[in-house]
Formats: C-alpha cells, sequence, structure tokens
C-alpha cells in the first residue's frame, strides 16, 4: 500500500471525525423514531438547510462562525417545534402517513431550496485553518475541531438524557409511552420537544459540515442515506447505537477507501443488507 | 349494496384503463411536426448530478430568450419561436430513454440536447436514432457518437470535446512549463465517461514519457476525500488529474488535498470558473489548477461570449463556461434549419450541420472529427488553456480545432 505508519494514524483519526459526524445525525433521526415511532424522511434536509444557512450567515450576513452555528441550531430546532404543531401532530399514530408526508416534505424543501439558491455547490472561508500536527501526523485543523465539537453536542445530549427531568422524560416516552403518560408525563409536550432536539442536531450537523465541505441543495439525500446506514448498524432508536453505528461507518469508509476505493461504499451497503438478514435490530436496538 | 358500489367502481376502472390503453395505440408513434420549432432537453435535474443538469438548462433558456427575443427563426416564408422542453433523465441510461420518449412523442420536439454523459446520451439515443430526431449531447467518450456493438447512430452530435482533442494541448503546456512534473496521478468519479477519459490520459501520458503512480475512483456526492487522497499522495504525484470531476467535488478535494500538505498541480478538462470553483476549494488552494475553456476570457475572446457570460451572470448570479457548449450547438442547428428551408427533414438538416461552417459567439464553428468518429459530429471551436495562477484564472495557451483534431499518432 505503501502507506506510512503517520499516514495510517490520519486515516484512522480522519474515520473518527466522520464518525461523530455521521452520529450526529443519526443521534436526532433516531431520537424521533424512539419517541415516536416516525421513520423520518426529511431529516437529511434538515442537514441540508442547517449547512445552507450556515452559509448565508456567513456570507451575506458576515455573521461569525460559531454565532451561525448557534443560530443555525436553535433556527432548525424552531423549525422542528413548527413541522410538529402544524403538521406531524395531526398524523400521530398513522405510521405510514407519516411516513408519506415525511417524504413529500423532504422533497418540497430540497426543491424549494434548489430553486432559491441554485444547484451550484458554495463553501465558506475555513474559520479555523491550518494543519495541526503531532509527532509526524498533521491534521485538517478545521476537521478536528469540527469533532471536538460534534463530541462535545453528543456528550451534551447524553448529560441531559440521564440527568434532565425533560431528558428523562423523553427516556420514559420512547421505552413506554403508556407507563410514561401514567406517570404524568405530557407525551404531547416530550414529542414537541423530540423535533426541537432531533432537528436541532440535524442542524447543528450541517453546520459543522459547511466549513469541510462545499455546501449544496442536494446533499440530503446523500445523508439521510447514510443515517439508514447508521441506524440500521447501531439500532434505531438507540442512543449508543447511533454511536457505534456512526464511528463504524466512518471508520469503515476511511479505512475501506484505502484497500478497495470506491468499493468500500459499496460494502457499507453490504454489511447493511448482511445485519438485515442476521442482526435486523442491529447492535443496540430492541428485537 | 356495498358490493355493487365496488363491483361498478371496479368495472369503470377497467373500462377506463382499457379505453386508454387502445387510445395509446391508436396513436402512431411518429413525431409531428409543430407551429413552433421545440427542443427538448434531456439533463438530470434533480439529484446529486443537478448541478450539472440545471445550469446547461439554464444556458439554453437564456440562449433561447435571446433568439425569440431578436425576432426568432426564419425558416422559409415563416417565423418560428422556440421552445425549450425539459425532462429530468435521473442521469441513469432507463431515465434518459423515458425522458427521451416523453419529449418526442408527447411533447413533439424538433431536437434533443442530452445527456450529460455517456450513460444516458446512450439512454437517448436508444429513442433518438429509431425517431430519426437530432441528438447533441455533452457526452464524453467516442461512445456517444460511435457505440460500440450497438447500431451507429446517425443523427447524434456532440457540442463539448472530449479529452481526445483536449488533452494533447493542455499537457503539452504542463511539460512545457513544469518540466519537472513527471509523475500523474488519475482521481476520477466512478463511472463510464470518467474511466474512458483516464484511460485516454494514460495512453497519452504513457507516450509523451510522463509515469501515471495512481488511479482512484470516487463515488458521485463524495465528500470526504481524505482517505482516497492519504492513498493517493503517498505516491507522491506531481500532478492530480481529474478530468471530469463536478466543480463541488474538484473544490473539495483540492482544499483537502492542500490541507494534506500536496504543492503540486491539478490538471482538469471540463471549462469551469474560478471564481465559482474558488467557493469551495479557496482562491489560494487552486493555484496551480490547467483546464481548458472556450473563448469566452482571454485575449481572442468576442464581444458576443463576453455579453452572454454577462446575460447569464445577471440572470442567473453566476457562470460556468460550460453552458455556452449546448447554446453554440443551438445556434449552429437553427441556421442549418434556416438553410434547409424546414424542419421536417431531418437528413437534410444532418447533411448541413455535416458540412456547413457556422457562427456562433462571434466564432467560426464546424463539425469535425470525421477521423475518430466516422463521421463529422464534434462541434469544433478554438479553445483556450487557463491556469489558476495567484488566485485568477489566467489564460495561458490557445488550441486551435486543426490541433484538436489532428489524428493521434499512438491509435
Amino acid at each position: 500500500m505503501g502507506l506510512t505508519v503517520a499516514s495510517w494514524f490520519e486515516v484512522l483519526i480522519n474515520g473518527f471525525e466522520l464518525g461523530f459526524i455521521y452520529a450526529l445525525v443519526a443521534l436526532g433521526f433516531s431520537l424521533i423514531y424512539g419517541v415516536g415511532r416516525i421513520i423520518f424522511c426529511t431529516h437529511g434536509e434538515i442537514y441540508m438547510m442547517g449547512a445552507m444557512f450556515c452559509y448565508l450567515l456567513i456570507t451575506r450576513l458576515s455573521w461569525p462562525y460559531p454565532l451561525a452555528l448557534f443560530s443555525v441550531t436553535i433556527l432548525t430546532g424552531i423549525f422542528g417545534l413548527i413541522l410538529d404543531r402544524a403538521l406531524f401532530r395531526r398524523f400521530y399514530g398513522n405510521d405510514f402517513n407519516i411516513f408519506i408526508v415525511s417524504l413529500a416534505l423532504a422533497m418540497i424543501i430540497a426543491n424549494s431550496f434548489m430553486e432559491l439558491f441554485g444547484p451550484q455547490a458554495v463553501g465558506i472561508t475555513e474559520p479555523f485553518p491550518g494543519i495541526v500536527s503531532f509527532l509526524t501526523i498533521d491534521l485538517a485543523r478545521d476537521k478536528l475541531i469540527v469533532a471536538v465539537i460534534s463530541v462535545g453536542l453528543i456528550l451534551a445530549l447524553k448529560f441531559f438524557f440521564d440527568r434532565a427531568k425533560a431528558g428523562q422524560a423523553i427516556r420514559a416516552v420512547a421505552q413506554d409511552p403508556e407507563a410514561a403518560s401514567l406517570q404524568g408525563i405530557n407525551k404531547s409536550q416530550i414529542l414537541s420537544l423530540t423535533f426541537f432536539l432531533s432537528l436541532a442536531v440535524a442542524g447543528a450537523a450541517g453546520a459543522l459540515v459547511a466549513p469541510l465541505y462545499s455546501v449544496s441543495t442536494s446533499m440530503g439525500q446523500s445523508a439521510l442515506l447514510d443515517t439508514f446506514i447508521v441506524v440500521i448498524l447501531g439500532g434505531l432508536g438507540s442512543f449508543p447505537g447511533a454511536i457505534l453505528g456512526g464511528l463504524l461507518l466512518g471508520l469503515l469508509q476511511s479505512i475501506g477507501t484505502i484497500f478497495i476505493g470506491h468499493f468500500a461504499y459499496l460494502v457499507s451497503f453490504t454489511i447493511v443488507i448482511i445485519f438485515l438478514v442476521i442482526k435486523p435490530q442491529g447492535f443496540f436496538g430492541h428485537a | 349494496m356495498k358490493k355493487l358500489s365496488i363491483i361498478l367502481v371496479v368495472s369503470a376502472l377497467i373500462a377506463a384503463l382499457t379505453i386508454v390503453g387502445c387510445t395509446q395505440k391508436s396513436v402512431t408513434p411518429t413525431p409531428e411536426v409543430p407551429k413552433t420549432l421545440k427542443v427538448g432537453l434531456c439533463v438530470p435535474l434533480s439529484g446529486p448530478v443537478a448541478d450539472w443538469g440545471i445550469p446547461v438548462k439554464q444556458g439554453l433558456e437564456l440562449r433561447i430568450e435571446q433568439i425569440n427575443n431578436a425576432g426568432g427563426v426564419k425558416i422559409g416564408q415563416d417565423t418560428y419561436n422556440i421552445e425549450l422542453i425539459a425532462e429530468d433523465n435521473l442521469f441513469t441510461s432507463d431515465g434518459a430513454k423515458t425522458a427521451a420518449e416523453k419529449l418526442i412523442y408527447r411533447d413533439h420536439v424538433n431536437v434533443i440536447c442530452g445527456g450529460i454523459a455517456s450513460h444516458d446520451t446512450l439512454g437517448v439515443q436508444l429513442v433518438t436514432t429509431p425517431a430519426k430526431i437530432i441528438n447533441c449531447s455533452m457526452a464524453w467518450t467516442s461512445e456517444a457518437l460511435k457505440p460500440e456493438g450497438q447500431p451507429t447512430v446517425p443523427y447524434a452530435f456532440k457540442s463539448l470535446p472530449t479529452p481526445h482533442e483536449t488533452i494533447r494541448g493542455i499537457w503539452g503546456y504542463i511539460q512545457q512549463a513544469y518540466p519537472q512534473a513527471k509523475k500523474v496521478a488519475l482521481l476520477d468519479a466512478n463511472d463510464m465517461s470518467s474511466r474512458y477519459g483516464e484511460a485516454l490520459n494514460a495512453k497519452w501520458l504513457k507516450y509523451i514519457g510522463l509515469q501515471v503512480v495512481s488511479e482512484e475512483y470516487y463515488e458521485y456526492g463524495t465528500k470526504d476525500f481524505v482517505p482516497i487522497l492519504t492513498k493517493v499522495l503517498s505516491q507522491n504525484p506531481d500532478v492530480i488529474h481529474s478530468g471530469s470531476a463536478g466543480m463541488s467535488e474538484l473544490g473539495t478535494f483540492i482544499k483537502q488535498s492542500r490541507q494534506m500538505g500536496y504543492k503540486g498541480l491539478f490538471m482538469q478538462e471540463i471549462p469551469i470558473t474560478g471564481e465559482l470553483l474558488f467557493q469551495t476549494s479557496g482562491q489560494e488552494a487552486a493555484n496551480g489548477l490547467v483546464t481548458y475553456d472556450f473563448l469566452c476570457y482571454g485575449p481572442k475572446t468576442t464581444s458576443e461570449y463576453q455579453d452572454f457570460a454577462k446575460a447569464f451572470k445577471e440572470k442567473y448570479g453566476y457562470w460556468i463556461s460550460a453552458v455556452s457548449a449546448q447554446p453554440a450547438f443551438i445556434d449552429c442547428f437553427v441556421q442549418a434549419v434556416e438553410k434547409a428551408g424546414g424542419i421536417s427533414d431531418t437528413d437534410k438538416i444532418v447533411g448541413i450541420l455535416e458540412t456547413g461552417t457556422f457562427k456562433s459567439f462571434g466564432v467560426d464553428m464546424r463539425f469535425a472529427g470525421a477521423d475518430y468518429y466516422g463521421r463529422p459530429r464534434m462541434l469544433s471551436q478554438p479553445l483556450l488553456i487557463s491556469e489558476i495562477k495567484g488566485g485568477e484564472q489566467v489564460p495561458v495557451g490557445n488550441i486551435t480545432v486543426d490541433e484538436q483534431l489532428t489524428p493521434w499518432p499512438i491509435e
């Protein structure tokens, strides 16, 4: 292969960096499924919206990146609240209709953004330019910072679910909605909170990748596909499953590319099929 | 009662379907001669390569608007307006075939522009050839004009040069300007057009004494190039060649390879616009990218090319010179139809296109390439070689039509 040890480390770290972003997107998707049993196909487009809003705030309004990231997170979260209140709660209990509505909404958002902002990929000036060198390993500074923020967000969510009352209530509804209701937990409010959190996380993930890669109105589709892979590997509705699935996919793509080039992507799908056959619930999902 | 209602509804449905079926059967699949000159467009308008198809659509929209505003097309005694009808070909061969069927048998178009790569073009040609409809693609392979193992495509033309016409000039410039560059890495999208282009490049590089040290392909939509670049850069290339990379992929891997410490050149063969590329790559990172372009800037540019670029930018907010390829073909097609005195005799129009000289964007253009493609079907015009230097796209050379068409010494 001709790679040095340092190069192998770089590939490995890149896999983890990628994996944390996949995990972040998948966490939001899993959260909505866990609480509302909703296969939320609009998730990829919320990720795209996050990246696009971040681009617009930075390039059109000259906002600094941290402020743009924070605002996008809140904005997409509020969008989640609106979606829940104005649209999705009309369909709760009807899984098929919700699935179709989320699919239709994804198409509406993707095409509207395409019409509004055009098809061309755009990018933002690197907010954290340069390289971080450690021994002989060189890592792009922006990717490293984005990975650290991703891990921070994941830990914050973990803390919220473990310690905060609202987080515990979300877990209770996810585990047994009826028992949670008997405990006085308002499922309707919990679903709204879930939509807020889930879409905020997806939007944040989009804003996080904006300085790393190009931003385009078509990026939501592939994000949704990657999310499906992650949740199938990790287990739909599972918090640790989303993280493990994300890291697995990131490492698989990063290391796999070294050995088998573009076939690494096909291998991801092959593994998904194998999982669906032998372990359909994924690593942490329920049977 | 309920049962009766169901039976009635089902019967009505069956009857309706039968009627529709019979009606469709009775429609003769022969293209009608419309009053308006209809241009069909069959390109990807959704999905990850929509950023190729939509600019092509916008370029044609603008050109057609300009032609109509200038009084339309004079054919015989009549004046025609041009109408553009676009169909999304989903960037698949089957999607392109279906789109072409709709354009020909439902919309009765007179000519089809598209696809944009080889596989979707072959899908279009499955329909245009038997329907005797002229088709002009932007495909990259010789397959689009002389498909191997398939019937000939007598109505097929191309508006964008293939690597066969361009790479000798571009590599010639690189060898002369950067004689120390000896090792080349080929990195391209995983599709038929790109593989064709890379095979042709590898053949030429071997002939001119440059070494191919790596050949890698990535899937469309790839955002993270670090793993593949780690592999590529371990071979210490002096030039990374990516013939058909889309603007976002090219920008992203230029940016990431610079972050990984790569200091060499890039070479690619699709007319781009530096200004747009910089949005993803960053201005400094793109320095050292060598490519070809149409004469829309530089010392030999024409006012018509510049006006079109300006109008496009005003209308759509950006500019990529590749969008002028299909409008140039439409200009030639319109002139051929005017000479033919009608739009119904496809063979006559094909004959005029093959032998005539046309004016588009103030440049003399003709269809050439009979030596390589079997018939003169490649829209040929003088080209520019450009390089990004100091954050600017700088013209550094030219490729004349004769240079593009000189037979290869190694075929």
